[in-house]
């Protein structure tokens, strides 16, 4: 199993962490921070790690600056 | 069809365009072509959620494996619509906003009957959510066609008053993607050509609708505009628009028509070189120093003069008074297309819009 | 009934009086922004005898609201010559409320050289003392200090050596609940300046025996929404980086964008900002002992603060934020977290506003009086100020000033003060709100990153901007911006608790209403204090240089800046 933002799903083996959020409707966006185990991951690197079984993924929004 | 893969498809119309024979022809057509048909005729004007949800439904049962849509900008915002939940489940109205992330759905062919909304070349349909009475968009790559075919003679049969109030709706995109601030040199070029085209053939196709070459001119420039708009959006045209429409249920293209010359005018304290473009295009002489102001001035009056030469109702000829236009005005700055104006407009020049253009004295 | 604190300087007393009735339905930004209009004439000198320094909290002083005790202080900036109110954390508000003050407001220029502090006891007793022996005591020390003297139930609002010697960028630091370290910084604008020409160096608060309690105009139906309300915030809180992580996050969405300054907003991308990012910082936590998702107020939900510990694992800073992070390191080529947060606890300890002075160093790199990157280079800077050199006079005043001095080209200023960890080019809304807000560049005012289209394109910008300034203004009379952002879906329940807390009706029109009058009485401030259109403008370097991230320009015209703040 996987986790994502608090909800449990099938782990999939050779999917990407950006294959797995997308499947929430979650699109690539700035403002949204993609925490993997604890570790914030860019963008622009989702779709070359792949997810492990077990792994706890948070989506951060960003909603104000300073 | 054949060409694009496609076995059976999904046929979208309105009842109106059945009793004229159009989507008949097409249905015999695609059959002759050994293509399978399930039909659609349940169309309606500002496609409500719900009614494509049920289409939807009808096409996801039937396994269909391509859409034709044959009509206005209803029957194509209608058959996107349905080719958004193909793949993705219901309600659509989850969908509303700009999505990147829709599972594609199958190839779409769009015949417009109209000149028109451009819906054939845009990425987006505006849906109206029964819920909440709102008209939304869905903006994303499953509301592309695959191909437009642009057929003038489909619009031969348009009477006047819906020729000229959907060729003014082109000529809106056409005007407002020039003058968003969020253009580029491709959608301003298309856009230019759109206006030009309009200004020209336009007045003709309203008066002898049976002009072939005024029909063909339209329908290409109606797909002009709508591929400027598509990149560079519209804006204070269509928040009037919007408004004006959805309170006094009047069509679109008269609604967006009102306040057209003001904004124009207004846009052109911060977009003066492309309020010239528009105005070069509608041969108006403009001299090369010509203040932003005067510029304004000069192609606010051409845009008139369009409007009156394709005998565009004014509100005040539709019997709207003017204490019920100016009540709109703080509901205009609401409209989503009301934040993508080139410069700010406060509610109470948005009044001083809907003062002047009521009775389009200019 | 609420008191208003009045501090005379001239006099030499203080004392409470009524809190007029004229301001009730006002605190924070709006507060201050109707009291200036009413009391400092608009061409006083921001330095000399008629300017006055407010301190005041929200609209929702002593209630339960989360966030409610942000500090607002507020008077004519001697940096941008027009209106200022810069907040912050920290306990000093809740306690002040806790006392009944409402407001403080300190006027008046002493007669004879000194320096004083204000201290209210915990029975509520109001005294001018002394502080001669703190003269030049930085403001770790003088915390420390006050701690032995009175305990650790006390708020500390106090300035350091900058406040002191009167730079123009000196800031006001507020003492955090818990620990009482004075890292909340009052930071924008030289309103430490202000309090230091005042010979003010602090105000000292200790808990009261009895907390003053406001009057409801209906009790249960605000503490209703008010538990409904603080529930919406902190369920929104749970899924906000800051909370998570801090507002170090903010660096990984600007990072990869073109929005993070780098090379003193060269436009330019700088890949190692992960070495200043949130990775690293939750490393470092971890593995020496710091904390995140610390309150630096009670009640707090969205707890965005943090203790950040050096290599030893001994307390090194607190409040260490986006702004001085993206500042000090990416914006000077500097990508060592360990050296940014040393700059800013010697920032915090005298006094000084992170963002101004971090732009001055970029200044300073990029006119080759220290090299980029070189992190002891621009602490030795600092150090400068905290000894008083020549160039430290001239740090201490801003980053046009020494951009001057050293004949830059590429000050980012916006009426005269310096711009923050966001590139206007990449975020264009941000960019007009720095022009056309009354506060200057100031990023708090509306930063519209995510807000409208794409952020290097000029659709929607202009109206994100108003729209964010209009929330900004009235968010920064009632709560913590932060906490406000989680409660927008919400908005209407703030409309409930004004008539809970005030009575009449619970409309949002009193709640947007604020947003738009302080605007507006800001702006007219301004223009009686000599600003003009001019004053509202982007350098001409944002104009012309196409940022290499992404190939934009400031590219908004005078004629649609000019309309933003058009009601």
């Amino acid at each position: 199993m996987i986790i994502i933002d608090g909800k449990s799903y099938p782990y999939q083996p050779d999917t990407t962490v950006l294959e797995a959020v997308s499947q929430l409707g979650i699109q690539s966006d700035n403002m949204v921070l993609v925490v993997i185990d604890g570790r914030v991951m860019p963008w622009n690197q989702l779709d070359q790690e792949l997810i492990q079984d077990g792994v706890e993924i948070r989506l951060l929004h960003i909603v104000s600056g300073g | 069809m054949r060409e694009l893969g496609c076995n059976k498809v999904l046929v979208v119309y309105d009842k109106g365009l059945k009793d004229v024979g159009i989507s008949d022809k097409i249905v015999e057509n695609l059959n002759a072509a050994g293509i399978e048909t399930i039909c659609f005729d349940g169309v309606l004007p500002d496609p409500p959620d719900i009614m494509i949800e049920g289409a939807a439904e009808i096409a996801r049962e039937s396994n269909i494996d391509g859409i034709v849509a044959v009509g206005g900008g209803s029957a194509i915002d209608t058959a996107k619509g349905i080719n958004v939940l193909i793949h993705n489940q219901p309600p659509i109205a989850q969908y509303f906003g700009i999505r990147n992330d829709l599972k594609p759905g199958v190839p779409m062919v769009f015949l417009p009957t109209t000149s028109g909304t451009g819906s054939e070349v845009t990425n987006m349909c505006v849906i109206t959510h029964m819920a909440t009475g709102a008209k939304n968009s869905v903006t994303s790559r499953v509301c592309i066609g695959s191909i437009a075919i642009l057929d003038p003679d489909l619009t031969l049969g348009l009477p006047s008053q819906i020729t000229a109030a959907t060729g003014f709706d082109a000529f809106c995109h056409a005007a407002e993607a020039l003058t968003s601030g969020h253009e580029n040199p491709l959608s301003d070029a298309l856009a230019r050509d759109a206006i030009r085209t309009i200004s020209d053939y336009l007045p003709i196709a309203v008066t002898d609708g049976c002009n072939s070459i005024a029909r063909e001119k339209m329908i290409i420039a109606s797909m002009l505009a709508g591929m400027a708009f598509t990149n560079a959006l519209v804006h204070l045209g269509h928040a009037f628009g919007h408004t004006i429409g959805a309170r006094f249920h009047i069509s679109h293209g008269i609604a967006c028509a009102v306040a057209l010359p003001q904004i124009i005018e207004f846009a052109s304290v911060t977009e003066s070189h492309k309020v010239r473009m528009i105005g070069e295009c509608m041969d108006v002489e403009i001299a090369k120093d010509a203040t932003p102001e005067e510029i304004g001035n000069l192609t606010s009056h051409a845009i008139l003069k369009l409007k009156k030469d394709i005998n565009m109702p004014t509100m005040k000829d539709l019997d709207f008074t003017l204490e019920d236009l100016l009540k709109i005005a703080p509901l205009v700055s609401q409209d989503l297309s009301f934040a993508l104006s080139p410069r700010r407009m406060t509610t109470s020049q948005v009044a001083e819009i809907l003062q002047v253009a009521y009775d389009a004295k200019g | 009934m609420w008191s208003t604190l009045n501090i005379n300087m001239k006099n030499l007393t203080v004392s409470r009086e009524p809190f007029p009735d004229k301001y009730r339905e006002m605190g924070g930004r709006g507060l201050i922004a109707q009291y200036m209009m009413d009391h400092v004439p608009p061409t006083c000198d921001p330095l000399g005898e008629e300017n006055k320094l407010l301190i005041c909290t929200t609209v929702f002083a002593g209630t339960n609201l989360t966030t409610a005790h942000r500090i607002s202080i507020g008077g004519k900036s001697p940096l941008t010559g027009g209106i200022k109110e810069s907040n912050a954390g920290g306990y000093a508000a809740n306690l002040l409320a806790g006392q009944g003050i409402r407001m403080a407001v300190v006027e008046g220029l002493p007669d004879t050289d000194g320096l004083w502090l204000v201290h209210i006891n915990a029975k509520g007793e109001v005294a001018l003392e002394d502080a001669t022996a703190y003269e030049g005591t930085n403001n770790y020390e003088f915390v420390d200090k006050m701690h032995e003297k009175y305990g650790k139930n006390i708020a500390t609002i106090s300035i350091g050596s900058a406040g002191e010697r009167i730079h123009r960028i000196a800031s006001i630091q507020i003492s955090e609940f818990g620990e009482g370290y004075p890292s909340r910084a009052a930071a924008r604008g030289g309103m430490g300046s202000v309090m230091g020409s005042k010979r003010l160096k602090a105000i000292v608060i200790e808990k009261p025996e009895t907390r003053f309690e406001p009057e409801y105009a209906d009790r249960e139906t605000f503490k209703a929404v008010c538990t409904e309300l603080n529930k919406v915030i902190a369920t929104g809180a749970k899924a906000d980086p800051f909370r998570n992580i801090g507002t170090i996050a903010t660096i990984e969405a600007t990072g990869l964008s073109g929005v993070l300054p780098v090379e003193n907003f060269s436009g330019k991308l700088f890949p190692e900002y992960t070495e200043v990012g949130a990775n690293k910082f939750l490393t470092n936590l971890a593995s020496r002992g710091g904390r995140n998702k610390q309150i630096c107020q009670p009640g707090c939900v969205v707890k965005c603060s943090n203790v950040y510990n050096d290599k030893e694992g001994n307390y090194l800073t607190s409040g260490f934020e986006y702004e001085t992070i993206a500042l000090f390191g990416p914006n000077c080529r500097i990508s060592d977290l360990d050296v940014i947060a040393r700059m800013d606890r010697i920032c915090d300890d005298c006094g000084i506003d992170t963002i101004e002075v971090a732009n001055a160093i970029a200044i300073s790199m990029e006119m080759g009086k220290i090299p980029w990157g070189d992190g002891e280079a621009a602490i030795g800077l600092l150090q400068e100020i905290k000894d008083g050199t020549e160039f430290g006079q001239l740090l201490g005043n801003g980053c046009e000033v020494v951009g001057n001095a050293l004949g830059c080209k590429r000050i980012p200023v916006v009426k005269h003060q310096g711009m923050a960890g966001y590139d206007p080019r990449n975020t264009k809304g941000t960019g007009i709100t720095y022009a056309t807000s009354p506060q200057g560049a100031d990023h708090t005012a509306g930063l519209t990153l995510g807000r409208a289209m794409a952020d290097t394109g000029r659709a929607a910008q202009g109206y994100a901007s108003n729209k964010l300034q209009v929330a900004m203004a009235f968010a920064d009379s009632m709560m913590c911006i932060f906490a406000f952002a989680n409660c927008v879906p919400s908005m209407p329940l703030l409309a409930d608790l004004m008539a809970g807390l005030y009575g009449g009706k619970p409309d949002i029109t009193r709640v947007t209403g604020m947003g738009v009058k302080t605007l507006l009485t800001e702006k007219a401030y301004n223009k009686m204090a000599g600003m003009t259109e001019a004053d509202d403008k982007i350098p001409e370097f944002f104009k012309t240089e196409a940022s290499p991230a992404t190939g934009s320009v400031f590219d908004v015209g005078d004629a649609e800046l000019a309309c933003i703040l058009n009601f």
